[in-house]
């Protein structure tokens, strides 16, 4: 009798041990598919989180509508603490524990919120949502997936590496200028298509901007092609256009990127960036400034001057070299302890070499 | 003794339970659950109602080819929708799609009732007998006539269009659209099924509505004061609303107000730049900002002679106030450089800006600003306004404006702004045009004439949003040209030009 006894609390204990590590075991939430490696979050990790409260209305297929308020994180939030985005994310799919899945699509990536959400009307979900419910306000209830277990990448959009950054000063060197009436000065300008074409920069995607304030800015490509840069008087260089608001004009460039290509004002650069003095010079690391623009990690890299000359340079070397403005403005290099062929006058371009 | 206690308790146990039993099954059966569709109560109204049962409505009783019913009166079910006109026309639409129509000016004797025979039904006892539709789907209420102030108005920056309510889209041709929501999948016994999703959108091609050979751009208006700018696009007409979805259907502005083609270039926004461009190269700038008045209304008085200050300058440009066209949402645009979207500011509702203003901008670089207002503290802004009331009580404060703006003009302020406010109240009162409005206007016009001969430093001349006539006066706050387009001038203090 008493060794019945002792099988049938063994019994419980391992049927307890069971459920309490099967509940265990559901109780996080998994991303796979990037690149370096799957995520796991537990449950009480994604409720040490920030997180927001909303009032949501969802609809389902039958077109009724509910209210709740839903409280968690937010999906964006949870992503920026593995350093990653959602905005660059191209889609996604919600997988839930009992096999129900859909894909959520780039454009609701792009412009909606995702809530995590593990308080329905303030209280905890029931077993069958738990651990999250995924909610994303003004979507459809097909969206929100209760007992999300599961969450796959299914693309993400990797920025292109930039290869080669060019000088604005040089570049616009090579250019014909425009006369520009701004406010009551007229000054210079060159077409932004022609500063492309000549930089063949041929690519349709947007051109990311950064101002030397810090304001970043993404402009259509098309929208800035039609424009100008303004490169004398005040505010230079100053994205503008007399086709679009003043609100859209970008003053103080100090770069922009637009695919695996780079445009940088050195005049900007100086007061943007940190400078330092190589042998007596005053000027800006070339690393500082590859670094600053993200510029592929290569061997060697070539320094192209604007009559053509180049010269390559490991890129060991590199922090040994400065980029400068002479006294005439134009962008040079120098390396101390290289060659004197490393000095570039009228520098126009450092690209990696491939 | 006990045993017989025992079998008796027994006895009125299996007693109880049967009568239970019984009772359960004949008297407390509760009915089964009736399913009942929805009807719809649709297009221009303000409230859109989904009906479910007769009950919700208080029914009347009615007889109909000597057949008892139980019926909601049907004015008193659209009085409930709450229509946007007196005058509307009603649709009632079965599922089968056939549709009666008739005005909404005579219901008496229409009642709408349910039968397990044919669902929803529109009896109507005075109408011929073909407007009664069985199974019906939907009333649908089309306002009569244009509704400039209630609809959504295509325009130019010099005209007004059309005028399109949702009910009287839906009263006439649309295209019905399968829009794509997702697909998803259920993975069972290693089989996946998957399954679309689509909802079934009624749409409207912009193209259509657009006057034949229109190219440019266009700008559509929600009501929060979104924007957005297109070539083309549709609109979805959605219960008593329109929805603007861009050509690919990945952009979306929920409630449209107004859409404008080829809008202005520049607008009143500009005021934050320029004046920030100024003030960042060491000139003081006076910034007016004459409530009300529309740029109709500065090429009338111009063309009329009765702008003599002002129309010694280079003409305004046109420029583009905000969606809502009221005093907040446009002095929170002037002042901030962005739109509602972006300042939080879309109505009269709002006086808390989400972004910094010129003259807190101006205040970090050490120059003093001064915001000179009527009685009442129209946005809560970087720099506390003062405050002019009508002491001599002559119906206007704009004279005491003006006066505090002289005592100012000489002192070491950078940035000032003047608030004049009786183009609107005038407009309002008499209409856009009338007389006493375009005297007002002359008068505001001798003001700055004075403060600009006073003044040293550039000079910015413009308005937070026009205004339009209706019937008795005038109104702003619609999407329409007059009130959505404005003078904008730059000059020179002492009256020289740019």
């Amino acid at each position: 009798m008493r060794r019945n006894l002792r099988g049938i609390l063994f019994m419980v204990l391992v049927m307890l041990l069971t459920i309490s590590l099967t509940t265990w075991a559901e109780d996080k939430l998994v991303i796979v598919g990037f690149s370096d490696g799957d995520i796991e979050v537990t449950a009480a990790a994604l409720k040490a989180l920030p997180t927001v409260t909303k009032d949501v209305v969802s609809v389902n297929s039958s077109g009724t509508e509910k209210k709740f308020s839903i409280t968690g994180p937010t999906f964006a939030d949870l992503l920026a603490k593995f350093d990653k985005s959602q905005s660059s994310l191209e889609a996604i799919r919600f997988v839930a524990g009992d096999g129900y899945s859909i894909e959520v699509p780039v454009e609701v990536l792009q412009n909606r919120q995702i809530i995590l959400a593990y308080l329905m009307d303030g209280e905890p979900l029931d077993e069958k949502s738990q651990p999250v419910r995924a909610v994303i306000p003004e979507e459809r209830a097909m969206y929100w997936v209760r007992n999300l277990v599961k969450i796959e990448i299914l693309g993400v959009d990797e920025q292109v590496a930039v290869e080669r950054v060019h000088f604005l000063e040089t570049a616009v060197g090579q250019l014909e200028t425009v006369d520009y009436t701004y406010y009551e000065s007229l000054d210079q300008a060159v077409s932004v298509q022609d500063l492309l074409t000549n930089l063949a920069m041929t690519d349709d995607s947007s051109i990311q901007l950064r101002a030397v304030d810090g304001l970043n800015k993404s402009e259509d490509q098309k929208i800035f092609s039609n424009g100008y840069i303004k490169v004398t008087g005040t505010d230079v260089p100053l994205f503008l256009s007399p086709e679009i608001p003043k609100g859209m004009y970008v003053k103080h460039i100090l770069h922009f990127i637009q695919a695996d290509a780079a445009v940088i004002s050195m005049t900007k650069a100086l007061e943007g960036l940190e400078q330092t003095t190589l042998d007596g010079i005053e000027g800006i690391n070339v690393v500082t400034i590859l670094d600053a623009l993200g510029v592929v990690k290569n061997e060697i890299y070539r320094l192209i001057a604007d009559d053509g000359y180049s010269v390559e340079v490991n890129a060991a070397d590199l922090s040994l070299g400065i980029i400068y403005l002479d006294d005439k403005g134009r962008v040079r290099s120098y390396f101390s302890g290289l060659p004197n062929n490393t000095g570039v006058k009228g520098l126009l371009t450092i690209e990696a070499v491939k | 003794m006990k045993l017989k206690l025992i079998i008796t308790g027994i006895v009125i146990l299996i007693i109880g339970l049967g009568l239970g039993s019984y009772l359960d099954e004949y008297l407390f059966v509760e009915k089964e659950e009736q399913y009942i569709p929805k009807l719809i109560v649709l297009g221009d109204v303000e409230n859109i109602l989904a009906i479910t049962g007769l009950e919700e409505y208080d029914p009347d009783e009615f007889v109909y080819q000597n057949e008892e019913f139980l019926g909601i009166d049907l004015r008193r079910l659209i009085d409930k929708a709450s229509p946007i006109t007196d005058r509307y026309t009603i649709q009632l639409m079965g599922t089968d799609g056939l549709t009666a129509e008739f005005p909404g000016d005579n219901l008496t004797g229409c009642y709408i009732t349910f039968t397990q025979k044919h669902g929803w039904e529109a009896i109507n006892l005075h109408h011929p007998v073909s407007s009664n539709i069985k199974s019906l789907q939907e009333i649908t209420i089309i306002a009569d006539g244009s509704n400039w102030d209630r609809g959504m108005n295509l325009m130019t920056t010099e005209k007004n269009l059309l005028n399109i309510t949702p009910g009287q889209a839906l009263a006439n041709s649309y295209t019905t659209y399968l829009n794509f929501e997702g697909s998803v999948q259920l993975e069972n016994d290693d089989i996946d099924y998957q399954t679309k999703i689509l909802t079934r959108k009624r749409i409207l091609q912009l193209k259509d509505l657009l006057p034949e050979g229109t190219k440019g751009q266009i700008l559509v208006f929600g009501k929060k004061g979104e924007t957005t700018y297109h070539q083309e696009g549709f609109l979805e007409i959605s219960g008593n609303r329109f929805n603007y979805l861009s050509p690919t259907r990945k952009e979306e502005i929920d409630n449209i107000q107004g859409i404008m083609i080829n809008p202005p270039v520049n607008s009143i926004a500009d005021t934050f730049y320029d004046a920030e461009h100024y003030l960042e190269t060491g000139e003081r700038v006076l910034i007016f900002l004459i409530d009300g008045f529309g740029y109709h209304q500065y090429t009338y008085v111009v063309e009329h002679g009765l702008l003599p200050f002002m129309s010694t300058l280079q003409p305004a440009k046109q420029a583009l106030s905000v969606y809502r066209p009221v005093t907040n949402a446009g002095m929170a645009a002037m002042i901030t450089g962005v739109g509602p979207e972006k300042n939080g500011v879309y109505s009269r509702a709002q006086k808390d800006m989400l972004v910094p203003d010129i003259f807190t901008i101006a205040e970090k670089t050490g120059k003093k600003s001064l915001l000179i207002e009527g009685d009442i503290k129209i946005l809560n802004t970087g720099v506390e306004p003062i405050l002019n009331l009508d002491t001599n009580g002559n119906g206007t404060k704009d004279d005491e404006i003006f006066t505090t703006a002289m005592e100012n003009l000489s002192t070491d302020i950078s940035l000032m702004f003047v608030h004049f406010h009786g183009v609107d109240d005038l407009g309002t009162e008499y209409g856009d045009l009338a007389d006493e409005t375009l005297d007002f206007i002359t008068l505001v016009d001798g003001y700055i004439a004075q403060l600009v001969q006073g003044w040293s430093g550039k000079v910015i001349i413009t308005a937070d949003h026009g205004m339009h006539q209706i019937p008795g006066g005038g109104l702003h706050g619609v999407a329409r040209f007059e009130d959505l387009i404005v003078p904008y001038i730059i000059t020179e203090g002492g009256g020289k030009n740019e």
